[in-house]
């Protein structure tokens, strides 16, 4: 009995002890730590800038980080530009902050975070506000990558590619990090990027307009979803010209659809990237009561190579071979709820067998997405 | 119980125990982190550091600590250091912490610092603990720069980063993890050559 207790106390005492030590020494060093960090953010902002000579950096919206360092500026998530005020958080971006020469607005410089193999990526990138829109640079704060292999991110290989070059050509895919297969990194840094430019096309020329769906696409779903013969128009721009925040960069458009008058459901055209940064783009039927009954991928989904679950990857239905398109997988978002989708949970209900890849989370979350804005504003 | 160990014979087990030829400990590190010099310097200062003073600390309770409960208490102990130790140079030398920052979180796991506490510190004064720490880092980092120096040069062509030899006559996947178990199995082989050698002579 006597030895139990000294075993337990003992055990007791040194993590008692531990904790205490750890915990003294975060919370003495973290505002120093944060401090540091704040100055390589600026550093980096300066020298991705440094053909602007002159150039007056000043944040324009911030998100609470640990302890920010603003005096004068509200640190809220929501950025207000002219005529919209996204959330950063929907970007992943930390931090934005206007670049002017002489007055005039020569780009932006980004603080962001990419979702990486082994924690969050941190990193500036800058635009400028050129025609080509031109990403300047891009330099990592800080990462906990694998050594060797995600780590090479921080090496100027991997930070060149994103040197001087537009980005569109950002977005078709830089070549990333070459050594070995550190995939998650490449396409979290790659993912997290196209994020922030989506960001600067949305406050820099405002909303763009309603994508439209081809005819053929939408008579061929409705016909898909027993209502062959109803007709469909867009009510996107409507919402979103009232209220920007009505405005998902995911969803291209909505279309109501009526049977004779009455309205029977919604139709949204949706694009997110999928596996290797490529688009994907489908088209959702939900209807009035919320039913989320099935969708089709947009035939010019195909005009590119279409790189998720093909061959060896096709195993959504744990057998290989199978085409993304018409994976068994894709069930869970047909015949099912708005109520049901917006649950979804990528980091756990992706299903038992495939869990979560390149493909299949950023499918979830569109689906959440799409289901949480039907909820808000059509239920 | 085996005799005291002089300073002497301490500071030269970095060399006849060498924590990766001889003793092969912390062979996760080892292969994975050895594709450069430049790393694998990184990962044995940051060894030597959490060494050091896991050793001291253990040393200075192992009366304290029931049998029982060793190996929890010597892990709770090393994640905190090396926690601890990662906060400390984030907030004074962060440009060590960037070099190292990544291979910290590692050291947590690396065998050879909980198998020094068990075998060295829980038996050894605090002044011999540390010692013994420091000479076993030392030969980590000898051994992990000795694998450094082959892979770079073969698989890059450069030693820290500058080039020695064209790019046409380097070998990939020397570079790759594959190429880590193939440089570290002839490594091992030769120094146990050599060693036998060295036995006969004897």
């Amino acid at each position: 009995m006597k030895e139990n207790i000294k075993i337990v106390a003992s055990l007791f005492i040194v993590v008692v002890a531990s904790l205490a030590a750890v915990f003294a020494v975060e919370a003495f060093t973290t505002p120093i730590i944060n401090a540091q960090t704040f100055a390589s953010v600026e550093e980096a902002k300066e020298s991705i800038f440094s053909n602007y000579t002159n150039a007056s950096f000043t944040a324009i919206c911030s998100q609470e980080y640990e302890n920010s360092y603003y005096d004068n500026l509200d640190i809220t998530s929501v950025c207000d530009f002219d005529d919209i005020s996204p959330d950063l958080n929907d970007y992943n971006i930390v931090e934005v902050t206007e670049v002017k020469r002489s007055g005039s607005v020569v780009g932006y410089a980004y603080w962001a975070e990419a979702p990486g193999y082994a924690g969050t990526i941190s990193y500036v990138v800058g635009i400028a506000t050129d025609d080509a829109e031109t990403v300047l640079g891009l330099e990592i704060i800080s990462h906990s990558e694998t050594p060797g292999l995600g780590s090479l991110i921080e090496n100027e290989e991997f930070t060149g590619d994103f040197e001087n070059i537009s980005a569109a050509e950002v977005e078709a895919g830089v070549d990333g990090v070459t050594s070995a297969t550190p995939t998650i990194t490449n396409q979290a840094m790659q993912g997290s990027v196209n994020s922030v430019i989506a960001f600067y096309r949305l406050t820099t020329q405002g909303i763009p307009d309603p994508a439209g769906i081809p005819l053929t696409d939408l008579e061929a779903l409705l016909t898909q979803v027993g209502y062959g013969g109803a007709t469909g128009a867009s009510v996107y721009q409507s919402l979103y010209e009232d209220d920007s925040s009505l405005y998902v960069s995911e969803i291209w458009d909505i279309y109501e659809i009526r049977d004779g008058a009455d309205v029977v459901g919604y139709v949204y055209y949706v694009n997110f990237v999928g596996n290797g940064s490529k688009s994907i783009k489908l088209d959702y039927f939900i209807d009035v009561d919320g039913n989320a009954l099935d969708f089709r991928f947009r035939s010019d989904s195909y005009d590119q190579t279409w790189n998720d679950a093909a061959g060896t990857y096709g195993n959504y239905d744990g057998s290989q071979g199978t085409d993304f398109e018409s994976s068994p997988w894709l069930d869970l978002f047909r015949n099912t709820t708005v109520s049901a989708l917006s649950n979804l949970n990528p980091s756990t209900s992706a299903d038992a067998v495939a869990g979560v890849t390149a493909t299949t989370a950023p499918m979830i979350n569109v689906m959440k997405t799409v289901a949480e804005y039907h909820m808000e504003v059509f239920m | 119980m085996a005799k005291v160990k002089s300073n002497r014979e301490i500071l030269a087990s970095a060399i006849k125990e060498n924590p990766i030829y001889v003793q092969l400990l912390g062979m996760c590190p080892t292969l994975a982190v050895t594709s450069t010099v430049e790393n694998s310097i990184g990962m044995g200062a940051g060894v030597i550091f959490v060494l050091v003073f896991s050793n001291l600390i253990i040393s200075l309770i192992r009366n304290f600590v029931p049998s029982e409960v060793r190996i929890p208490i010597y892990i709770v102990i090393i994640a905190s250091l090396v926690t601890i130790l990662e906060f400390m140079m984030k907030a004074f030398v962060p440009s060590l912490a960037a070099a190292l920052g990544v291979f910290l979180p590692l050291i947590t796991v690396n065998c050879l610092i909980l198998g020094r506490a068990e075998s060295f510190a829980a038996k050894n004064t605090p002044g011999k603990s540390m010692l013994d720490g420091l000479a076993m880092g030392i030969g980590f980092t000898i051994g992990l720069v000795s694998i450094g120096l082959f892979r770079e040069v073969l698989g890059a062509g450069t030693i820290l980063g500058i080039t020695v030899l064209p790019e046409s006559y380097t070998i990939g996947i020397i570079g790759k993890s594959a190429g880590a178990f193939l440089v570290f199995g002839t490594l091992v082989a030769l120094v146990t050559k050599l060693s036998e050698r060295n036995k006969q002579v004897a």
